[in-house]
């Protein structure tokens, strides 16, 4: 989760100028300035850097947390699955 | 029965040689090139515009916006800001956008395959938006609020030209009272460059590579590629005056014809009828005309055509008008180049003096009208000016310029 919250900052901070501070779990992401297709393309970069595929993003994620805690259970899953040969 | 009269009220302009138009008017005066080897390819030169963007934008704005739509961005907002339309004025059904480019989104969609084709295989959600040819005009629309049309118009290497003559006749069709208008475009990516080096119109670099672009020489070698954009404020003689604006020059007339000869090879048929159509709209006969901003792209082919052309349009009084191509230091801004030249056109009438062609030494002996070799020309009574852009596809375009008295 650390792992993700910290990925999510580095991308928001290249991409959009968002600082970390403005990351707070809490924090509504339309506030932050997204909208659906820069959500979208947020999640691209954050597939990049954290080297995972997102499936298709659920539509009730709201807040910075919500990402966060969806993200990094896509991450575990990845991390779980047998490693290919 | 009266025409409304349309009056060019701001420009702006984003070019390898000024990202202002006194920088950009200066160094066409003072000779000044901006050609230059490609840090990454340097077997080719280029017109590559110092551009550090997030100077220009946020950075979480840049997502969404390719180079080409940033230049066109900074150029429109140079013209309004010399306009002084208020954003009221501005963020209206009677305002129109009318802009052209040849490749759009060419460096994003360049990037993006490149991407697609690597290992990951992946490509940015955002390659759609930023590529469409329609983005810069989109992007115009958007941060003035204007609700009239949001037109773009891509015809090579006349897009822009195009784009101002269809803007000034939507106003003096009464359609609009107020236009930005112009061209913009960012090609010099890998994929795009090395289609035009298989094309085979290239120059080469010469020993000083800044002056690889010799129009009219009798060494010239071929095109010089560039980038940029430019942007007009267009306004109907009445709005102007209503505003109590100031008119800079006076837009007084617009040619367009095709060649219907050839995909890529330039035929004077189609240059003759534009230039012509130009003078009748405008009202004016040959003589009247003290300047011509050549298309003069520096190919073996084009400058030869385009001088039988205006010898054609021109008579006896052709060798009596100064022709210059500033392409020498700018480059070819493909679906740009109408809008920066009508710029080198409009200041030329305003500050009465006529930019040189630079790096002719010896004309084509095919070329013999009056290019201005090399120095700029005084001309206190340059009145009207005249500025061709011809196309692939064989479509040419021409407007006039004049002072606003």
């Amino acid at each position: 989760m650390d792992q993700t919250v910290e990925a999510m900052r580095r991308v928001a901070e290249r991409k959009y100028g968002i600082s970390a501070a403005q990351l707070a779990p809490d924090n509504d992401l339309a506030t932050l300035g997204f909208d659906s297709l820069a959500f979208v393309e947020y999640a691209f970069e954050l597939e990049g850097e954290l080297g995972v595929v997102l499936p298709d993003l659920p539509r009730d994620l709201k807040t910075v947390g919500d990402l966060a805690r969806f993200v990094a259970a896509e991450v575990a899953r990845k991390q779980a699955e047998p490693a290919a040969d | 029965m009266e025409r409304r009269r349309v009056a060019i009220s701001g420009l702006g302009v984003v070019s390898a040689i000024g990202n202002t138009v006194p920088d950009f008017f200066a160094s066409l005066i003072q000779g000044r090139s901006g050609v230059r080897r490609l840090p990454w390819r340097e077997d080719t030169v280029a017109a590559s515009v110092e551009w550090h963007d997030e100077s220009h934008f946020p950075r979480a704005q840049l997502n969404m916006l390719d180079r080409f739509s940033q230049f066109a961005l900074v150029a429109a907002q140079q013209a309004v800001d010399q306009a002084g339309l208020s954003p009221a004025q501005l963020a209206t059904p009677r305002t129109g956008v009318y802009f052209g480019s040849g490749l759009g989104g060419a460096k994003t969609m360049d990037s993006g395959y490149h991407s697609y084709l690597s290992p990951a295989g992946r490509v940015p959600p955002t390659l759609v938006v930023l590529t469409m040819a329609n983005a810069a005009a989109a992007h115009i629309s958007l941060r003035h609020g204007i609700r009239g049309p949001s037109l773009t118009y891509s015809i090579a290497c006349a897009s822009a030209a195009v784009a101002i003559g269809e803007a000034f006749r939507a106003i003096r069709d009464g359609y609009v009272d107020v236009a930005i208008a112009g061209g913009s475009e960012a090609l010099l990516a890998p994929g795009v460059v090395a289609g035009w080096n298989a094309m085979r119109v290239l120059a080469p670099p010469a020993a000083d590579p800044a002056s690889s672009c010799r129009p009219f020489a009798r060494d010239r070698r071929g095109l010089v590629l560039g980038e940029g954009a430019a942007a007009f404020v267009l306004e109907s003689e009445a709005h102007l005056q209503a505003r109590k604006g100031t008119p800079l020059a006076i837009l007084a007339g617009y040619g367009i014809a095709s060649d219907a000869a050839h995909l890529a090879k330039p035929d004077a048929g189609g240059q003759v009828l534009a230039m012509r159509a130009a003078l009748a709209d405008a009202r004016m006969e040959p003589a009247d005309i003290g300047y011509i901003n050549a298309h003069g792209t520096a190919t073996p082919v084009g400058d030869p055509v385009e001088t039988a052309s205006i010898k054609q349009v021109f008579g006896d009084s052709a060798r009596d008008v100064p022709v210059s191509s500033t392409k020498a230091l700018h480059g070819h801004l493909l679906g740009a180049s109408g809008a920066v030249e009508l710029v080198a056109a409009v200041m030329a009438v305003r500050e009465g003096m006529v930019p040189p062609t630079c790096h002719l030494d010896a004309a084509d002996p095919e070329c013999d009208l009056d290019y201005v070799p090399n120095t700029a020309r005084p001309a206190p009574a340059l009145h009207a000016a005249l500025s061709n852009s011809f196309a692939f596809g064989g479509t040419n375009a021409t407007l006039v310029v004049t002072r606003t008295t």
